[in-house]
């Protein structure tokens, strides 16, 4: 029986990989960016400004503002790590059991975080008005994944279940806006590249202005 | 009842738009289409939802208007699952809510893009916006004719040269007037030059910066053109360009080793970091603004500035395209602080700061005025904190915009350029006699 799981399991693995190579073939046969200008500062400081410091959540105003949503996204995020985590040792009987607790914790965090972000999309006016159906189904499929990986956390027996649920998701991943992960990387390159190409930001930058002693707001 | 040729001009409206938002798909633009996941922080950061908080002004709802088109066309599986997906056929519909979006609620002044913790570019998506508009027709009037009047310029330019030279003897005397200077002047197509200096239209752009090239001993020569690109506000690649391209082509002509662009953001944003993509290649000479150089000039001492022309307090409104588009932040800073004595911070600002609702060409269409008057709330908040008496901005629509919110607002301050300031700073003695 696990056997066929696995091999469902196996499927849309190769399903989702296959349909995220097609986007990133996609996406890697337009027109790259030329930018001749001489660079004002360094757009490898603002790529890595990107990538690092750029990224705490009281470096920028929107998430200094909203800092509880944020959490939340990076508490579903780390529940989706721990269940990809999960499905990496499923085959593999004996997980020691304190790895077993810190992976449940952080799956309980995640699917706690991922029920909240639902809520809080059907019921903020101003995310409805932004979401299309795939925006409810897309992390209602992700949670459901964590939630499975929580129960085969403690019920190892859950397995099946578990590669179920992990199968739906894989199989939605390149048609869903999950697949925002593979151009988060991209992303954040482009900004850091043109903002530090322009000497807007960057970590010599950051610093130059807390120096200054400025209320940068 | 759509008559037959109506409808045929809306099929090839129709068609246009298709076409552009085929071909505008570059990587960077493809990143930013699928990158967001729709999480509203970037509400907030917008000054139009801030001002309104309407759900249409929300960046990544704006944004979501040109994906949705974008999702239809390219992708078989949303169009024809479009409710789950979020596809939208292009119709002259659509375009016109396309239109109506990009250019009526978005300055381009990318705040929400350095919110987002993405790093979705909005702002990237909703010039691909105007393009797809300006291509389908519906790009505003005012704009378009702006573009053109340009360009006419070049076409007509030994007309526009004599009338140019008659209003330079006026302003040469107006330089001289306030330098005592009586041997100040403003040459024209002089050759081999340092600097090209190009202003824009208006006697306020061009005085200020003569005063200082003459007072540092600048070997510079004044353009026959005005460095507004209104291609750029249309998001037209080929008006953009052939604009451009009147400057570039003088700048080659009289061998400068330099253009310098006068107080205008989207026009230094435009010639520093966007029209060498259009070139394709660096151009063959530096491009910098006015600020620049009179930040180097206080620097290196050539630009003695005495603050005490300018006791009143004064706060600096960083332009969008200056800061946040073109990295320009310490220089006008630099020369305040040398010009003024009593220099204020708004909060937030630098790469922070609020727009003042008057970028991305808005101040020229004359339909959006209430609207822009009332986007710029957060801007007049940010200006009441300060207490200042005086708003120093750096860039002509900002200065129009700021003088329009300092009326129906009733800040009570005066609006004032950077170079105009300085003037004051450097002629103390002339400036205590206008008070």
């Amino acid at each position: 029986m696990n056997t066929a799981f696995t091999i469902v399991l196996l499927i849309s693995a190769g399903v989702a990989l296959t349909g995220i190579a097609s986007w990133l073939r996609n996406m890697l046969s337009r027109p790259p960016v030329n930018d001749p200008t001489p660079e004002s500062v360094s757009s490898t400081d603002g790529v890595l400004y990107a990538f690092t410091t750029g990224m705490l959540p009281w470096k920028k105003e929107s998430t200094r503002k909203h800092w509880l949503d944020y959490a939340r996204g990076m508490l579903f995020h780390a529940g989706i790590f721990a269940g990809l985590a999960s499905l990496a040792l499923s085959p593999w009987t004996e997980i020691p059991l304190t790895f077993r607790a810190i992976l449940g914790v952080v799956l309980a965090a995640g699917a706690i975080s991922g029920l909240l972000g639902l809520a809080v999309r059907v019921g903020r006016p101003i995310l409805r008005s932004l979401s299309r159906t795939d925006d409810y189904l897309s992390p209602a499929l992700v949670t459901a994944f964590i939630l499975a990986g929580l129960a085969f956390v403690i019920y190892p027996a859950f397995r099946a279940g578990f590669y179920l649920v992990a199968s739906a998701m894989l199989l939605y991943l390149p048609f869903s806006k999950v697949r925002h992960f593979v151009y988060f990387f991209f992303a954040r390159a482009y900004f850091g590249h043109l903002f530090g190409h322009r000497g807007v930001i960057g970590l010599a930058h950051s610093a130059a202005i807390v120096s200054k002693g400025d209320d940068n707001g | 009842m759509v008559s037959q040729n109506e409808q045929t001009r809306m099929d090839q409206d129709v068609i246009a738009a298709t076409g552009v938002l085929k071909k505008g798909i570059t990587r960077d633009v493809a990143t930013a289409l699928d990158v967001c996941v729709r999480c509203g922080i970037c509400s907030d950061t917008c000054h139009y939802y801030s001002a309104i908080p309407n759900p249409r002004h929300v960046p990544a709802y704006r944004a979501e208007m040109l994906r949705r088109l974008h999702r239809y066309v390219s992708n078989p599986l949303a169009r024809r699952l479009p409710g789950l997906f979020g596809a939208r056929a292009v119709t002259s519909e659509s375009l016109d809510e396309l239109s109506e979006s990009a250019f009526g609620t978005c300055t381009l002044c990318r705040r929400c893009t350095l919110n987002c913790p993405m790093g979705a570019d909005t702002a990237l998506l909703v010039r691909l916006a105007r393009t797809v508009s300006t291509a389908a027709g519906r790009a505003p009037e005012i704009l378009a004719q702006l573009a053109d009047a340009a360009i006419a310029r070049e076409d007509n330019l030994e007309m526009f040269k004599e009338l140019l030279v008659e209003q330079v003897k006026d302003l040469e005397q107006s330089v001289r007037d306030v330098s005592g200077d009586s041997n100040a002047t403003i040459p024209i197509d002089r050759q081999r030059a340092d600097i090209l200096y190009v202003g824009l239209s208006g006697a306020h752009t061009i005085v200020p910066p003569a005063v200082m090239f003459n007072a540092v001993g600048a070997d510079w020569t004044l353009s026959l053109f005005e460095a507004s690109n209104y291609g750029v506000f249309l998001a037209d690649p080929v008006r953009a360009k052939r604009i451009a391209r009147r400057i570039y082509d003088e700048a080659i002509r009289v061998h400068a080793r330099e253009v310098v662009i006068g107080e205008c953001g989207h026009a230094y944003t435009t010639m520093r970091w966007e029209a060498p993509k259009w070139f394709g290649s660096a151009f063959p000479f530096r491009v910098r603004s006015i600020i620049e150089l009179m930040a180097d000039w206080v620097s290196e001492g050539r630009l003695k500035l005495d603050p005490r022309a300018n006791p009143e307090p004064v706060t600096y409104h960083d332009s969008c395209n200056l800061g946040r588009n073109g990295g320009l932040f310490e220089q006008p800073r630099k020369v305040l602080r040398a010009a003024v004595q009593d220099f204020r911070e708004m909060t937030p600002n630098r790469e922070n700061s609020y727009c003042c609702g008057g970028g991305g060409g808005l101040v020229a269409v004359e339909e959006k005025r209430e609207l822009r008057l009332s986007v710029g709330a957060p801007k007049v908040r940010q200006i009441r904190e300060t207490g200042t008496a005086i708003v120093v901005a750096s860039c002509d629509n900002c200065r129009i915009q700021l003088g329009d919110l300092n009326e129906r607002y009733g800040l009570g301050v005066q609006v004032k350029g950077l170079a105009e300031l300085a003037v004051r700073a450097l002629y103390p003695e002339k400036a205590a006699m206008t008070a």
